[in-house]
């Protein structure tokens, strides 16, 4: 399949390339290949998107992708150069949310909130509070309950300090009334690995990890308005009576000296990107909900999550 | 074991933990609960050797290090071109900078008289091997090289 | 039926894409601050052509080759080639130096095959049991074998254990720097930037092992390495009876290599760095370790690829990637459609299988690629007239270090801790143990608070770190590998030091 897409894409441009009149859809821009830089390690979540974003940009736009890493700091080695970079539409990066809202916040960071020009949010991985197959805590209910009856007895593993998971934990724990003892790791792999081999209770993931890991693991609810398709068993934290929407958001920015035209019209290319149905169904397969907010509608979306994430900062104690 | 020549660099080395331990422990007293366990434990253990230390040399137990061989002006030579390489990369950009780094470091390496035929296989030593690396990383392993202020 | 996948990777283009895997991956290895994840990184857009089994095969390829490659600048200059060639520069470089590289690296590849054919084979027929190990390791076990591997400190301490113990405690000191997973403190980072991301390792090696010997290189006008007058050829023979010789060190080091590679946050370096404490410990001459004694290198290099089939067993049966180069291979897989995890191995075999024995035949056509490149890569060292060799060793320095993270100021780093290490190394303390601090402080620090938090949430402290069978078992010979030497001289006169 991604054999034939390939062919098809290889045909295209050499279409394109012989001038045979197929006409390119958006203008002449971008008219080389774009330079994408991933703040995070090769193989992650991020990596694994722009991947698979590749094959359509391709096809809309006749250009490559030029992958860059450029990892450190949670990601924000990256964001606190992205301004300086070159800006000329042909440099995009990708972004992460709630990394950008919580940095700034912890101190020093070597950028500010608003400093980032986020063009287009393409993607989120919706909370999941998840436990092993065997595990005797069945049910949401189940968990609430042994974690009232010891207080902080409950293990609960995520990926690093002051992330997504940890925000999760504390924005459920606050809203159940419970208190559950949250253990961060290095990296989903250390802790997925760590809840498969029950070091720990139960895990503050995302709906990615349960598609992953199938069988291995249940999931107990997840954080979005809707069952997700992927897991129509699997109920939502709304049903359950407690208010937690939300996960981690992908998208991308541009630095800042970028010329306002094109920025909607990179907004506009990922937009199409994410209607692509092969592309839409390998990300649901991989259990990501595709979102689809461009460049017109950043400055609220960003201001409605940022008053959000204040209030999560003041929980995590980084906003007195 | 009185004839034996002192550990002089050893005390400079024990002094030198002590205070890096002082700093840390100092440091220390901002970071939250968890993460300033390993920070004192490790200054705890340092500020421990260093005083063990102090006690093994004046107890002539520590014999002093191999004093090395060979040219300090070299070594210094060496470490002032490989910091003005570094220094020339963001004006003059990778390429250059490392043509001319490359070069002085050359110098810096150099003990025999050279015939112009010498001179020119390392002229172009020089420019084969800069230029293929710097194609490698920059064309083959997307490696964005600094390109610096000169219209190149 | 598996004969029948052994026949479908044995295709002519599978061969050739195995062989070029090999060898690029070798190179870049080759090349300090290139590593085998950055190989497997750079490499993964050019499979994305390719069927996705070919495309593994040519993925595996690269990531043993990179691994190996490690070892030709951990043995020529001292300098690993990648984190997984430290314990290599121990023994390897030593014996470099007194005219004996081209054995050193023939024993390279003898070791690195086999180790890496161990782990294979372990992949092949073992992965669902050795998963579970891979479970059975919680934080407190990551943080007991962290501390096993830094009783290491005592056999790389050259001359004096105390200054040996300071070193290390700088390396730990350095792997302190940055923002705290565990916490998320901000430490040590004197208000920049570049040190939020902490101190890479790469960075660190380059610095403290490359710089030194750049500038003690630099200083006389004798040649590098010494020069044999006679002809040898790769010396195989004597290799291959010295590597018969030490068959159960091949072996030991060979699993551990598979074991520690299957966990997920140890990989490669860990690996490399016990096999060589348990070498030592086990061997009958380890006041010879860390002078050139073969057995130290045979058990670096056979550990550091065990762990590349080891790695890639909960990457395939679990959907856990083992080290950061196996994370990019399962990126990859995704890209490529094929869905990872426990049900890899029922759904979609025959893709699994082909790959398995690809990388089994990559490892055996690493024998002739690295006999033949790690000769070519001695004759060089020994050749270039050192007015090349320094300049060139410079470059690559800083050009390697700069690709780490495309960060002009990592570099400074990597030039300011090579300063720092040179002194050091003035003052008796060699770069090793800051080393072994250096890729050991995290996993102790994190495996320990991880373990005391959940300790206390259970209300067992005590019983978390030292009531757990695993963690007892690590306990032990931690404290075997501490005082075996005292104990053995109790029982046995002590055979005068040689190098004394």
């Amino acid at each position: 399949m991604a054999y034939f897409d390939f062919c098809k894409t290889l045909t295209f441009s050499a279409l394109l390339a012989l001038g045979l009149g197929v006409a390119q859809p958006a203008a002449a821009f971008p008219d080389r290949e774009v330079t994408y830089i991933i703040p995070f390690n090769a193989g992650g979540e991020s990596d694994v998107t722009a991947r698979l974003q590749e094959g359509p940009f391709q096809k809309i736009t006749g250009q490559n992708f030029v992958i860059q890493y450029m990892v450190g700091a949670g990601g924000a080695t990256a964001w606190s150069q992205l301004n300086g970079m070159q800006a000329d539409g042909h440099l995009i990066m990708g972004i992460n949310l709630p990394h950008l809202f919580l940095q700034p916040m912890e101190g020093t960071v070597g950028y500010k909130t608003e400093d980032i020009t986020v063009l287009n949010v393409f993607q989120l991985t919706p909370h999941a509070l998840i436990v092993p197959a065997d595990s005797p805590i069945e049910t949401l209910e189940d968990y609430i309950a042994e974690a009232k009856a010891a207080p902080g007895a409950i293990t609960v593993a995520g990926t690093g300090s002051n992330s997504a998971n940890q925000v999760a934990q504390l924005t459920f724990d606050k809203a159940a009334g419970i208190v559950t003892t949250y253990v961060p790791f290095t990296g989903t792999a250390a802790t997925t690995a760590a809840l498969l081999g029950n070091q720990v209770r139960a895990q503050w993931g995302f709906t990615t990890v349960a598609a992953e890991q199938g069988e291995n693991v249940r999931m107990l609810a997840v954080a979005m308005e809707e069952r997700h398709p992927l897991f129509p068993d699997v109920p939502t934290f709304k049903e359950k009576g407690i208010d937690l929407v939300g996960g981690a958001h992908r998208g991308i920015a541009v630095p800042k000296d970028t010329p306002e035209e094109l920025r909607q019209q990179l907004s506009d290319i990922f937009s199409q990107i994410n209607s692509d149905p092969d592309f839409r169904s390998r990300m649901e397969e991989g259990g990501y909900v595709l979102v689809d907010i461009g460049y017109e509608v950043m400055d609220e979306f960003m201001s409605e999550l940022g008053a959000e994430y204040i209030e999560v900062g003041k929980l995590l104690g980084l906003v007195k | 074991m009185k004839a034996r020549e002192m550990d002089r660099s050893g005390l400079v080395l024990a002094a030198g933990s002590a205070g890096l331990a002082v700093y840390v422990v100092w440091e220390a007293q901002r970071f939250s609960p968890l993460a300033s366990v390993f920070p004192r434990f490790i200054a705890i253990v340092l500020i421990v050797a260093a005083a063990a230390l102090t006690l093994l040399i004046f107890l002539g137990r520590q014999k002093p290090p191999k004093s090395g061989t060979g040219s300090n002006a070299r070594r210094l030579a060496l470490v002032v071109s490989m910091v003005a390489w570094l220094a020339l990369v963001p004006v003059a950009g990778f390429l250059v900078a490392s043509l001319l780094g490359f070069a002085a470091v050359g110098m810096v390496a150099k003990y025999d008289d050279w015939s112009v035929r010498r001179w020119l296989s390392f002229a172009l030593a020089t420019v084969i091997s800069v230029g293929l690396f710097c194609f490698i990383f920059s064309q083959l392993l997307n490696v964005p090289l600094p390109k610096g202020l000169l219209p190149l | 039926m598996i004969l029948e996948h052994l026949a479908a990777s044995l295709s002519v283009a599978n061969l050739l894409l195995a062989l070029a895997g090999v060898t690029a991956g070798t190179v870049i290895g080759a090349l300090p601050g290139l590593t085998a994840t950055m190989a497997i990184a750079v490499l993964t857009p050019l499979t994305f052509t390719l069927e996705p089994s070919s495309a593994l095969i040519a993925l595996g390829a690269i990531y043993t080759g990179g691994i190996y490659g490690g070892c030709y600048a951990a043995i020529l200059i001292n300098t690993p080639g990648t984190p997984s060639s430290i314990a290599t520069t121990l023994d390897g470089f030593p014996m470099a130096k007194r005219g004996d590289g081209d054995l050193a690296l023939t024993l390279a590849v003898l070791a690195s095959v086999f180790g890496g054919i161990v782990g294979a084979l372990a992949l092949l027929f073992i992965s669902p049991l050795l998963a579970k190990v891979a479970l059975a390791f919680g934080p407190v076990e990551y943080f007991w074998l962290a501390i096993l591997g830094l009783t290491l400190v005592a056999a790389l301490s050259e001359g004096s254990l105390i200054k040996g113990l300071i070193g290390c405690c700088f390396g730990l000191l350095i792997a302190l720097v940055g923002t705290a997973i565990v916490g998320g403190d901000t430490r040590f980072v004197f208000g920049t930037t570049t040190l939020l991301g902490g101190v890479d390792v790469i960075v660190g090696l380059i610095g403290l092992f490359c710089i030194p010997v750049l500038i003690d290189l630099v200083a006389t006008p004798e040649a590098h390495l010494k020069m044999s007058s006679d002809v040898r050829g790769f010396r195989l023979k004597e290799a291959l009876s010295i590597a018969w010789k030490s068959k159960w060190n091949m072996l030991r080091s060979s699993a551990l290599g598979t074991i520690i590679g299957i966990l997920p946050a140890a990989g490669g370096p860990v690996a490399s760095l016990i096999a060589y404490a348990e070498a030592r410990r086990a061997s009958k001459r380890p006041q010879n370790f860390g002078k050139g004694e073969p057995d130290g290198l045979i058990a670096s290099e056979s550990a550091n690829n065990a762990t590349v089939g080891g790695g890639l067993i909960p990457t395939l049966t679990l959907g856990i990637p083992g080290t950061p180069a196996d994370a990019i291979i399962l990126g990859a897989l995704l890209v490529h459609g094929v869905r990872i995890g426990p049900n890899l191995f029922s759904n979609q075999s025959s893709i699994v299988y082909t790959f398995m024995f690809g990388l089994i035949i990559a490892t055996i056509m690493m024998l002739p690629v690295g006999l033949i490149l790690g000769r070519y890569f001695y004759r060089s060292i020994i050749v270039i007239p050192k007015a090349i060799l320094a300049p060139g060793i410079a470059f690559l320095t800083i050009l390697g270090t700069y690709a780490v993270h495309n960060n002009i100021y990592e570099v400074w780093l990597m030039l300011g801790l090579g300063g720092v290490g040179w002194i050091l190394q003035k003052m008796g303390v060699p770069p090793a143990p800051i080393v072994l601090g250096l890729v050991l402080g995290p996993i102790a620090e994190q495996g320990f608070v991880q373990a005391w938090l959940i300790g206390n949430a259970t209300g067992n402290v005590l019983g978390m770190f030292f009531g757990r069978p695993i963690s007892i078992a690590i306990i032990c010979v931690a404290l075997l590998v501490l005082f075996y030497p005292a104990i053995t001289a109790r029982f046995a006169r002590r055979v005068p030091d040689e190098g004394a």
